[in-house]
């Protein structure tokens, strides 16, 4: 397994030889990766490959058989979501990532849960960087456009200060000059010194702004390289960013095993 | 006229607060629980026990028949349905367990006080006209709605003031969601059966100040509960208390002019008519996604 960059960081997350499905359904076989503290790292690969997998596995949302998962060098294996939070890692999920019928602020209010303090300093400084989240806090979230909608998922997450957060697909369903919003604020986000782990459909955008990236196919690593590389990368690019656009919009038809299941989530 | 209105607000409210306390279980656990009727029993029976052999006031029952709701609610949990949610069981093996439980509830009570009627020993307070409305109603009356309408506020600003409130409706909104946001849902879930058994035992003991009651009261209180929180929207607790008073006063205007028999039924109408027009129920989820 290569390391991201000789003179990376040292690791914030590692998970190797991650076996974990639903039910029958072993969704991924085998995934080894690493995210060093501070940098972007994305996770692209066809549907069903695992990549919404693998995120609700390190959230202990779907059953781990096999494999381990460390934090800043713990395991997180069998613990409660909300003591995996606790530690410093956020997960912004896909889909359903606010409480519709929870205003903008008991939205950030809830991320802030396990807050002991500096609650309201939190608020003050995700309203700084999301300001459209002031104008909107008394309104019910599900009434929030898509955009707004996912800008408060990440402000959720935010609120605990986590050092790694976890973006599954920040990008879906969102109109271009959308994206480009939320992929800027990925890039704020990091700067401000989170380590982020993304996983993408939009694989050439996510590639070019990423430290290291992962291809996954089958539930079992296929590539890693720097992101800019692997998206010069001719096998990466036949294999998994070319007519990528007319086969995603294909895919997003037909219901992904596991990948999109909520119910495995509950 | 009036005068049956007036009946079914004193009714309605002791449906409003029955009925809350199990749309919110049902919201935050997505359990239909058959059982909260004979919970609504039980309170009733805990009071019958405080007022009769230890000669307690039945109002200072109230509170006493809350926390013991509560205390049964949170020991059923403990038994019955947190084993079951961990081993993943469904909602239909959940709503039929529940039916056992509440078999098993009401033949304790059987066993514990026997089947016959009985009524709380408090004084006959004498009716007296509201105004210059042809409306009898005693103190008592008047008591079970503000007495309804304090629990209910409660209600209100525990879902709408507090941390533990917010949670609940987060949890309610997607569960999911709120694990990684760092809910404990562990301690949300011990909360409302806190609150959902408290409501429950509380309103038995409202229900017995307005009439006699025996162990299978709750049972059929059970039918215009469900219908209250169909009416109102299931899952939504405000949705159950609009649908409660509804409900009651539905019931009891229809004595006006149908034999009393039919009052259950007369519920029923009302929900299948409410559920034409608003087949979510009044106050409804709408899909906001």
């Amino acid at each position: 397994m290569a390391r991201p960059e000789p003179q990376a960081a040292e690791p914030i997350l590692e998970i190797s030889g991650l076996r974990a499905g639903y039910h029958d359904l072993e969704i991924l076989r085998g995934v080894s990766l690493v995210v060093p503290r501070g940098r972007v790292v994305t996770i692209i690969g066809p549907n069903g490959a695992g990549k919404s997998t693998l995120a609700k596995a390190v959230f202990g949302l779907v059953r781990v058989r096999s494999g381990e998962i460390r934090f800043e060098g713990q395991s997180l294996l069998g613990l409660k979501p909300s003591q995996i939070v606790q530690r410093g890692l956020c997960y912004v999920p896909q889909t359903q990532n606010v409480f519709p019928n929870l205003t903008v602020l008991e939205n950030l209010r809830l991320g802030g849960t396990l807050l002991r303090e500096g609650v309201e300093r939190r608020l003050r400084a995700m309203y700084e960087m999301f300001p459209i989240l002031w104008e909107r806090r008394h309104q019910k979230a599900g009434f929030l456009s898509g955009g707004q909608r996912q800008m408060l998922a990440m402000a959720r997450a935010l609120m605990l200060e986590p050092r790694l957060l976890l973006l599954d697909e920040p990008s879906a369903g969102l109109a271009p000059n959308v994206v480009d919003q939320v992929f800027a604020k990925v890039v704020e986000i990091n700067r401000a010194g989170c380590a982020i782990l993304m996983v993408e459909q939009n694989a050439r955008r996510a590639l070019a702004m990423s430290d290291w990236g992962y291809v996954l196919d089958m539930g079992e690593n296929a590539l890693d390289g720097p992101g800019p590389r692997l998206l010069a990368d001719p096998e990466v690019a036949s294999l998994y960013l070319g007519g990528l656009g007319g086969a995603r919009e294909k895919s997003r038809e037909t219901p992904r095993p596991g990948a999109g299941s909520e119910d495995g989530a509950r | 006229m009036l005068q049956f209105v007036a009946t079914g607000v004193v009714f309605g409210s002791i449906l409003a607060v029955t009925a809350s306390g199990l749309s919110l279980v049902y919201a935050i656990l997505k359990l239909t629980n058959f059982a909260h009727g004979d919970m609504v029993t039980f309170g009733a029976y805990v009071a019958l026990f405080l007022n009769l052999a230890l000669g307690l006031d039945v109002w200072w029952t109230l509170p006493l028949a809350f926390i013991a709701g509560a205390l049964l609610a949170v020991a059923l949990d403990g038994l019955v349905w947190a084993p079951m949610r961990r081993r993943g069981a469904g909602t239909v093996a959940m709503m039929i367990a529940s039916i056992g439980v509440a078999l098993a509830l009401r033949n304790a009570l059987v066993f514990l006080f026997g089947a016959d009627t009985t009524r709380f020993d408090m004084p006959v307070q004498p009716k007296v006209p509201l105004g210059s409305l042809p409306v009898m109603m005693s103190a008592d009356d008047w008591e079970v709605i503000v007495a309804a309408a304090v629990a209910i506020l409660g209600l209100h600003l525990l879902l709408t003031r507090t941390a533990i409130g917010r949670a609940m409706r987060a949890l309610s909104d997607n569960a999911a969601l709120a694990w990684v946001s760092g809910v404990d849902v562990d301690r949300v879930i011990r909360w409302t059966w806190i609150v959902g058994g408290g409501l429950a035992g509380a309103g038995g003991v409202l229900y017995g100040m307005t009439q006699p009651f025996n162990t299978n009261m709750g049972w059929f209180l059970l039918l215009p509960i469900f219908a209250a929180i169909i009416v109102g929207g299931i899952g939504n607790p405000y949705g159950a208390i609009l649908g409660g008073l509804l409900i009651g006063v539905a019931q009891e205007v229809s004595v006006a002019v149908l034999p009393t028999q039919y009052r259950l039924a007369v519920g029923f109408v009302v929900m299948i008519l409410v559920l034409l027009v608003y087949p979510r129920g009044l106050l409804g989820q709408r899909s906001l996604s």
